[in-house]
């Protein structure tokens, strides 16, 4: 029987056996290995016992979620929020981003193709440079961003008008936001990744639209239906199924959004602070910073559990439309 | 009708906003493009767009008919005429960060681009040029590599001594152990002690254990070490600190054996002072130069008439190769201030006389931060740093701190200073402020006294007239009764002294705006980034091939066979993308540590290692996209193969593989990017230079970069340029597999 499954299926499993291979080897077996890491004391001075590090048990775990007075505790509280927030953000403005320029280059105008293209332009750029570059876009002085905003558009006074306060100094100079400390932070890393990001929801909506026939449009204009009629009726449900792929794509990216942040504050070598930690470079930091393994690991465990949950309820979310396809 | 109308202004509408909308999309990256192309001063001083700026003048000099001369920082020299507000003759030289002295009738140009530069000023043009890569060859003909052999004639009793000490003595004083202990190294009596110390060098585990020895060492006299040591280094960073190290430890004739390095020239440099270059002339009509950082050797002396250069460095006992000004004290005494300390220096013997370090002697501890300094005589000199002033002298080694009360309520630092024969100018944001010498020295000994002759200071000129300088003064010269300066904006004046009028001022014409290529340049010169970027095409190329090898085998399989746990591995493919990369990471490196541990196989910080890794992340992710193109190609052409007598190999190699191919190539550069794209891998298990991709490098030079603004956005260039190449390249494709999924189901 054995010898039978062998030999009918040989090919397949032939070909499929170096990714299992790499599956096994670097992925299921790491992953046990992390969960049963979360569970050890291990730390720069037990790595090197390996995997026989003092076993504490579900200490690390206690510590990360019921500790009052831990350290660590507290900025994975931070970054938790701000991980949450900063998903949430990301998601919806790639979304309502992503459509708004799929419309536009799905017309028919000169110069299409062109405009398509230089869309993408944000996509392609590495996402560390992203941080980089918009680290010093937000710089308060040299930024450019606060240039534009306040030197050249004096966006200040106009706000004035609307009650904003803004502060100056002695010399009568305006005090330009500080966009990489306090609580703007967020925005700081909210908008970038909403730059790298949105032209891929772009190509996905257009890819979705041009497989929507034009007889649905033809039908609907005959029955005197307006444009934004046909938009909400016609043109978003079936965009669902997309919608779909790009919320589970948006959230798993960003959750686990590494590079912009760690770039972005002191290019790599400085801390984002407060408002500013997400929850991947909080865990790169308690593992490889301060070398503790064991609560890193305990985190990820934590995490992927979360993120199951969240992808389960992505599924229930958006099964109809998975299943129509 | 309504339907009419609104088209007709729809369109171009939607258009224009399309058009608007892809040019905001656009901009950070050309952004970052301009900026690479720009000086980092003129980045920092806000000075980037192409709009009438003019450039800041850092150098005055009074030319023969009481005309003045004006020069930028850019190498831009203007000459006018007296009382005249239109410059009459203008030189570019065309540099940046230049830096001037005056000798007669020649103007000596020092540019951290061009190296140094004679003007004639009689005749207004270029008479001769040297540059950096002439300087450079001839102080490698000084140079050697690594610990260098002692030359001729260098007494044995040295070599006895310096053997003795590594081999006997602790490392550090009050250790247990000697260096020759704790590298199971023994150092030989004669000059093969060289080769043993390069072997030291050359080996980075010894090396290290030599240093971790001295890392908590408390009383390092040269500050350059503690800040070495508490940086993170490279493989270059810890053979300098070691050489460093050996000749603190154990002074005298082992500082012979003291390598000078040399980097190639960096550009754009924005220390404290502004510059980052300085020149003057020192005597028997020679010019010595400078620049202020470590990577340079020390500092040159040129003589133009038998075109030979001189080099006072570390091995001549100087105490810091970054120096930030040099000051011509008479015909043959040199004072030169370097980020370490003062240091005296005899032109013709091209020795130092004597060192101080700042902290020492009543100085203040000046890391490296900004100092104006004038001469009153060959042994006094006035320092000048923040909005302090501090008279030092040099015969009694003692520094003695200045009250500077007409400072009070003045926001800026002290930006220029100058002395003459009866009074000392202080240049600030707010006008310049002079006090009379012998009074205000004077107040230094009454103030031992207890008597504070305040009253004495008067502040002659103030800027905020409206007429003269009211932005900050740069350079200050004193000729005869007049005062001429020049500052910010390319702002230029002269007043009498004993009116303190205003005979004159005018602002110069607006500059050449700067875009160059320098800073690629300089990326390549100053950090191996050339090493970063060989790493990350190696990384990404292997990453890319084995991963389409195995992907392809896989989704071949899934996209025509069933075979028993076929929904499983589906299933595992998809589930891999929900686990966070850290969660892998923590184990990966553990492990990777633990296989170098017990079975001495290097994994971490090697390139077989990153690219194992890389690839089984890759893998999954294109399996399913490759899935989707093989579904796509009709299985009738393979079952028409098979009919014809193939093999399923045969079919598989000759039929589907060709015609999968473009998916492959799309789905294998899109791996590619996803690699050059990956930071928290290679931030771990790529630490050294020899690994290190392009972001992992950066961030190890991170210190060097500091707000180097030009140098990161080169950097950011360079590193976006590859991937946006392949990615037009293949752009269909790639749209097309990543799309394939989502809207095909």
């Amino acid at each position: 029987m054995k010898r039978d499954v062998w030999s009918r299926y040989k090919f397949p499993l032939l070909f499929i056996s170096p990714a299992l291979l790499g599956l096994i080897l670097l992925h299921l077996f790491p992953m046990f290995q992390g969960f049963w890491l979360s569970l050890l004391e291990s730390n720069k001075s037990t790595i090197e016992q390996y995997l026989h590090a003092p076993f504490v048990g579900l200490a690390n775990y206690r510590e990360i979620l019921f500790s009052s007075d831990s350290q660590i505790r507290q900025g994975l509280w931070d970054a938790l929020r701000n991980t949450v927030l900063y998903t949430v953000f990301v998601v919806f403005g790639t979304i309502v981003l992503g459509i708004g320029g799929a419309l536009l280059v799905h017309r028919n105008f000169p110069g299409r193709s062109v405009a398509r293209t230089l869309m993408l332009f944000s996509w392609i750029i590495p996402s560390y440079v992203v941080g980089m570059l918009w680290g010093f876009m937000w710089q308060q002085e040299e930024g450019i961003v606060n240039q534009l905003l306040f030197d050249r558009m004096h966006l200040d006074i106009i706000t004035t008008w609307f009650g904003v306060h803004w502060d100056y100094d002695t010399l009568g100079q305006l005090i330009k936001p500080r966009w990489l400390t306090g609580e703007n932070t967020l925005w700081a890393i909210i908008i970038p990744t909403i730059w790298r990001f949105w032209p891929f929801a772009m190509v996905m909506f257009l890819a979705g639209l041009s497989s929507i026939p034009s007889e649905v449009y033809e039908a609907a204009e005959m029955d005197g239906a307006s444009k934004s009629e046909q938009f909400f009726q016609i043109t978003l449900p079936l965009l669902r199924p997309v919608l779909a792929m790009i919320v589970l794509q948006g959230i798993i990216s960003n959750v686990y959004s590494f590079n912009i942040v760690s770039m972005m504050f002191g290019n790599g070598a400085g801390f984002p602070g407060k408002y500013g930690d997400l929850l991947m470079p909080n865990i790169f930091r308690n593992s490889f910073q301060m070398w503790n393994f064991g609560v890193g690991a305990a985190i990820s465990t934590l995490l992927m559990l979360v993120m199951v949950g969240v992808v389960a309820l992505w599924y229930r979310r958006f099964r109809e439309d998975l299943s129509n396809e | 009708m309504s339907r009419a109308g609104k088209s007709r202004w729809n369109g171009p509408l939607l258009t224009t906003l399309t058009w608007g909308f892809v040019a905001l999309n656009c901009f950070p990256i050309l952004w970052m493009v301009w900026c690479s192309l720009m000086g980092n001063n003129e980045i920092l001083q806000g000075k980037t767009m192409p709009d009438p700026q003019r450039n800041d003048v850092f150098y005055v000099d009074s030319l023969p008919k009481t005309g003045l001369l004006a020069g930028t920082i850019n190498g831009e020299l203007y000459a006018y005429g007296q009382g005249a507000s239109k410059n009459v003759r203008y030189l570019n030289l065309g540099e940046v960060s230049t830096s001037y002295a005056r000798q007669g009738n020649n103007l000596w140009a020092l540019s951290a681009s061009g190296g140094l530069q004679q003007v004639d000023l009689a005749h207004w043009r270029i008479a001769k040029t040297w540059g950096w890569h002439w300087i450079r060859s001839q102080f490698q003909q000084t140079d050697k590599t690594n610990f260098i052999l002692p030359p001729e004639g260098f007494r044995t009793q040295a070599l006895h001594q310096i053997s003795g000490q590594l081999n006997n003595e602790p490392w550090p004083a009050g250790a247990s152990k000697s260096l020759a202990e704790i590298t199971g190294l023994s150092f030989p009596q004669d000059q093969s002690i060289v080769d043993t110390l390069n072997r030291l060098l050359a080996d980075s585990t010894l090396r290290d254990k030599s240093l971790q020895a001295l890392r908590n060492k408390p009383s390092w006299l040269n500050p350059v070490i503690p800040w070495l040591f508490s940086k993170e280094r490279t493989s270059r960073d810890s053979r300098e600190l070691f050489r460093w190290c050996l000749a603190e430890l154990f002074p005298g004739d082992v500082s012979r054996f003291l390598q000078i390095p040399w980097n190639d020239v960096w550009v754009n440099r924005v220390p404290g002072s502004g510059h980052g270059t300085s020149v003057s002339e020192c005597g028997d009509g020679k010019i010595c130069f400078a620049l202020w950082w470590d990577e340079f050797p020390g500092i040159g002396v040129l003589d133009p008439q038998t075109n030979t250069l001189g080099w006072i460095t570390a091995r001549k006992g100087l105490s810091s190769s970054s120096v930030q000004h040099l000051l011509s004290l008479n015909e043959h005494l040199l004072l030169a201030v370097t980020d370490a300390g003062l240091s005296l220096i005899d032109i013709q013997t091209l020795s130092v006389v004597s060192n101080v370090l700042y902290g020492e002697c009543g100085l203040k501890y000046l890391d490296g931060r900004d100092v104006r300094v004038a001469a009153l005589d060959s042994n006094k000199i006035l320092l000048a740093y923040s909005q302090e002033v501090m008279l030092f002298d040099f015969s009694t080694r003692q520094g003695e701190l200045l009250p500077v009360p007409m400072l009070k309520g003045v926001t800026s630092d002290i930006t220029a200073l100058e002395v003459d024969s009866s009074f000392a100018y202080l240049g600030t944001s707010e006008g310049v402020f002079s006090v009379n010498l012998e009074e205000w020295l004077a107040s230094v000994q009454d103030q031992e006294n207890g008597i504070l002759h305040q009253k004495h200071y008067t502040h002659v000129f103030e800027s905020s007239d409206g007429a003269g300088i009211d932005a900050v003064v740069h350079d200050i010269q004193s000729q005869d009764g007049a005062l001429h300066f020049g500052g910010l904006l390319g702002l230029v004046s002269s007043w009498d002294v004993s009116s303190q009028k205003l005979l004159w001022h005018a602002q110069l014409p607006e500059g050449r705006f700067n875009l160059h290529w320098r800073n690629y340049e300089d990326l390549w010169k100053t950090i191996p980034f050339g090493r970063f970027l060989r790493n990350s095409f190696v990384i990404c190329l292997s990453v890319m091939l084995i991963s389409m090898f195995v992907a392809a085998l896989s989704s071949y399989a899934l996209a025509r066979f069933q075979f028993p746990g076929k929904r499983l591995f589906n299933g595992a493919i998809l589930a891999t993308q929900m686990v966070p990369g850290i969660l892998y990471l923590i184990p990966i490196f553990i492990v990777f540590t633990a296989v170098q541990q017990y079975f001495s196989i290097q994994m971490v910080n090697t390139w077989h290692g990153i690219i194992l890794v890389y690839s089984a992340f890759f893998i999954p992710m294109s399996i399913w996209i490759l899935r989707g193109f093989f579904i796509n190609i009709p299985r009738e052409l393979e079952e028409a193969a098979l009919i014809d007598g193939c093999s399923p190999l045969g079919a598989f190699l000759r039929i589907t593989l060709p015609a999968a191919f473009p998916g492959i190539v799309a789905t294998g550069i899109y791996v590619f990017l996803l690699a050059w794209d990956e930071l928290m891998f290679a931030w771990v298990l790529c630490t050294d230079t020899s690994t290190a991709t392009i972001p992992v490098g950066i961030r190890l030079y991170v210190g060097q970069f500091g707000n180097r603004f030009d140098l990161l956005m080169a950097a950011a260039s360079v590193a976006t340029l590859p991937v946006m190449f392949l990615f037009f390249l293949m752009q269909r494709h790639i749209v097309t597999g990543l799309t394939g999924g989502a809207v095909k189901g």
